[in-house]
């Protein structure tokens, strides 16, 4: 058996018996169980709505999307592309009154599992982590195992599987029954993506603990005391799981200025009313039979150009915001996690580029402007490789990068650490 | 076994620790290192293990470069400190398990454990109990009895019959006289005169990171060690 696995060993031992292990585990698969519970009774009602509001007959006026299961372990914004849009002549129309299904839910943010991943097992890690090296070097153990036989080398990667298989192990097997549970649910389908989504889901939230055991065991190799370990360690986790995030929102909003969407749904309603207001002073002066055609095209060539002026800012704001939000393990797994689950912004451009092409390709034949029948709205939501490429790979690879440097600046460290 | 040549360590802000020590210490020989809090005897054990760098000089184990090839040369020693801390949760016996996987033996059973904690003096009914409830005297043996199982052939103990009472003390000294008897090379840094003189081959004193005197136990014979010592830490 070699130190390190000698040392992986140990690891275990000595920490699944702890309070540590018990109480923090207990609190995961409480807030595993709650997210799962909440999160499921959203999903549904979010279905019962579709079905309500789906149409019956085939009609292209009616545009919905029914939730995704995947949105039970990860909502994102799901609530918002499940929303009814409808077009008519007077532009696209969105049904506002369904953001949110449950009004609760706007008081007490609902806890997913992304959320649970992000927040708490990252905390978790840290946690488990922040007192690997200091502990022992304060608890006397540190000389003896040095002098004992363990290189450096394999005291550091040691502890570090050790640690990260204290924290994941738990959370997998948690993960896994949540899974099966809500997989035998009814309203929930499963397919070939489901489970390769889901697959990818496990995967990075096993790289994005590792790096959070990673940051721990550096920040341990850093100081001397494991009291001053767990305060730096809380202020990097809050740091990057808090404040990178939420800063990034905030200066990509300054720097890269967007007009709410409210605002711009009002500009075209504002255009709509305009039309309307110049063809009744057209009828007034006379019939003509060219004036509801062009009231609508004037309706629709507004809001097309409000659409055109507001979508390419939007996107620059979105990546703006990506570029900035990344500089963080927890906003990469955001993006990471609701890309893949289909419930992130990248489901959300391709769904509005879906719509825009459907409204172009049906709008004449809808207001019998073109010969032909209109068609009915279909859509499907993102393939994991389609996902892989356009977005998750980045993503993956910062969690990686950020695991990788902690690993890295903790092995630098802790080879000049004094144990004594 | 055991060789210092020219070793020095001077610290960061400038504090001489250790100065050009040359020791050379042969299997079945025990070695103390007396001196004053401060002389450099736990600096001097810190560079075997290479928990410090030398400043200059090496420290050799067996012929293997302390500083060079650490790992290597941590194979032929075996630690025991002042105060052996082991992991409170486990047993006697699971601590030992533990530290011999680290020193790389695979080969041992649940009675060569037992075996060796009776050779140490622990008592039957620790075996199976956590350490945490062991005393200090409890700990420093079951520290010899980890040492014992590395099976290296040279010791270097860092003041480790310091807060002991007389009698575990006493049979830590027997202990060390029955490894000694084992060929082990052995240095120990002590303040106890008595068990130095007691127990040693040679003895050194250290003053302000320098070996100002060695002697053998044979010139010992006709000296007082005690007396020798304290003449030697009045010199400035």
């Amino acid at each position: 058996m070699s130190p390190m696995i000698a040392i992986f060993t140990k690891e275990i031992l000595e920490n699944i018996r702890s309070y540590r292990f018990m109480i923090l585990s207990a609190l995961l698969a409480a807030l595993m169980f709650i997210s799962i519970l909440v999160s499921y009774g959203d999903y549904q009602l979010r279905r019962e709505n579709y079905d309500v509001l789906k149409p019956q007959q085939p009609n292209p006026e009616k545009i919905i999307i029914p939730p995704t299961p995947l949105s039970v372990f990860v909502k994102g914004i799901d609530t918002n592309l499940g929303r009814l849009l409808q077009f008519s002549a007077l532009g696209i129309d969105v049904q506002l009154s369904q953001q949110s299904v449950n009004r609760l839910f706007t008081l007490f943010t609902v806890p997913d599992m992304l959320f649970v991943i992000k927040v708490m097992l990252s905390l978790m890690a840290l946690l488990f982590a922040f007192d690997a090296i200091s502990g022992e070097k304060e608890q006397g153990t540190l000389k003896l195992l040095l002098a004992g036989g363990a290189g450096r080398f394999n005291l550091l990667f040691g502890k570090l599987f050790g640690r990260f298989v204290l924290v994941f192990v738990p959370f997998s097997i948690l993960f896994l029954v949540a899974v099966a549970v809500v997989s035998l649910l009814p309203d929930v389908q499963t397919d070939r993506q489901y489970w390769l989504k889901l697959g990818v889901i496990v995967v990075s939230s096993g790289v994005y603990c590792l790096s959070f055991t990673a940051l721990g065991i550096l920040v341990s190799t850093l100081v001397h005391r494991s009291a001053t370990s767990v305060i730096v360690s809380l202020a990097a986790w809050t740091v990057f799981v808090f404040v990178i995030p939420n800063l990034g929102i905030a200066v990509a909003r300054d720097l890269a200025t967007v007009p709410p969407g409210e605002r711009v749904e009002m500009q075209g309603r504002l255009a709509a009313i305009q039309a309307i207001f110049e063809r009744i002073k057209k009828e007034k002066s006379g019939p003509d039979k060219g004036i509801g055609t062009e009231m609508v095209n004037q309706i629709w060539g507004a809001q097309r150009e409000i659409f055109e002026s507001y979508r390419p800012a939007l996107d620059g704001q979105m990546r703006l915001t990506r570029s900035i939000v990344l500089a963080s393990p927890a906003g990469a797994l955001t993006f990471l996690m609701t890309d893949v689950a289909g419930t992130g912004f990248l489901e959300d451009q391709r769904l509005k580029d879906a719509v825009m092409l459907h409204v172009k390709l049906n709008f004449g034949k809808y207001m019998h402007m073109e010969p032909g029948e209109p068609g009915s709205f279909t859509y499907t939501r993102t393939s994991f490789g389609d996902v892989f490429l356009l977005s998750a790979l980045t993503d993956s690879l910062v969690i990686v990068a950020f695991a990788l440097f902690c690993i890295g600046l903790a092995t630098a460290r802790f080879a000049v650490y004094d144990p004594r | 076994m055991i060789q210092a040549n020219d070793l020095t360590k001077r610290y960061e802000d400038g504090h001489l620790a250790l100065d050009r020590l040359n020791l050379n210490i042969h299997p079945g020989q025990v070695y103390c290192l007396l001196g004053a809090n401060g002389a450099g005897k736990t600096t001097t054990i810190n560079l075997f293990f290479n928990f410090i760098e030398p400043t200059s000089g090496t420290a050799t184990l067996n012929g293997v470069d302390c500083t060079r090839e650490p790992r290597e040369a941590k194979k032929f020693a075996a630690y025991v400190s002042e105060n052996v801390m082991l992991y409170g949760n486990f047993t006697a016996r699971q601590n030992l398990d533990f530290f011999t996987r680290l020193a790389g033996r695979r080969d041992l059973k649940k009675e060569d454990y037992r075996l060796v904690m009776r050779q140490v003096g622990l008592p039957e009914g620790a075996f199976e109990h956590r350490v945490k409830t062991f005393s200090k005297g409890m700990r420093q043996k079951l520290g010899i009895a980890i040492a014992i199982l590395k099976q290296a052939p040279a010791l270097l103990l860092d003041e480790p019959t310091s807060g002991l009472d007389p009698k575990a003390a006493s049979e830590f000294v027997a202990l060390l006289m029955k490894l000694r008897s084992e060929e082990k090379a052995i240095l120990m840094s002590t303040h106890d005169v008595f068990r130095a003189k007691e127990i040693a081959d040679v003895v050194g004193i250290m003053k302000e990171g320098s070996l100002i005197m060695e002697r053998t136990r044979k010139e010992l014979e006709h000296e007082d060690l005690e007396k020798l010592y304290l003449k030697y830490m009045e010199v400035s």
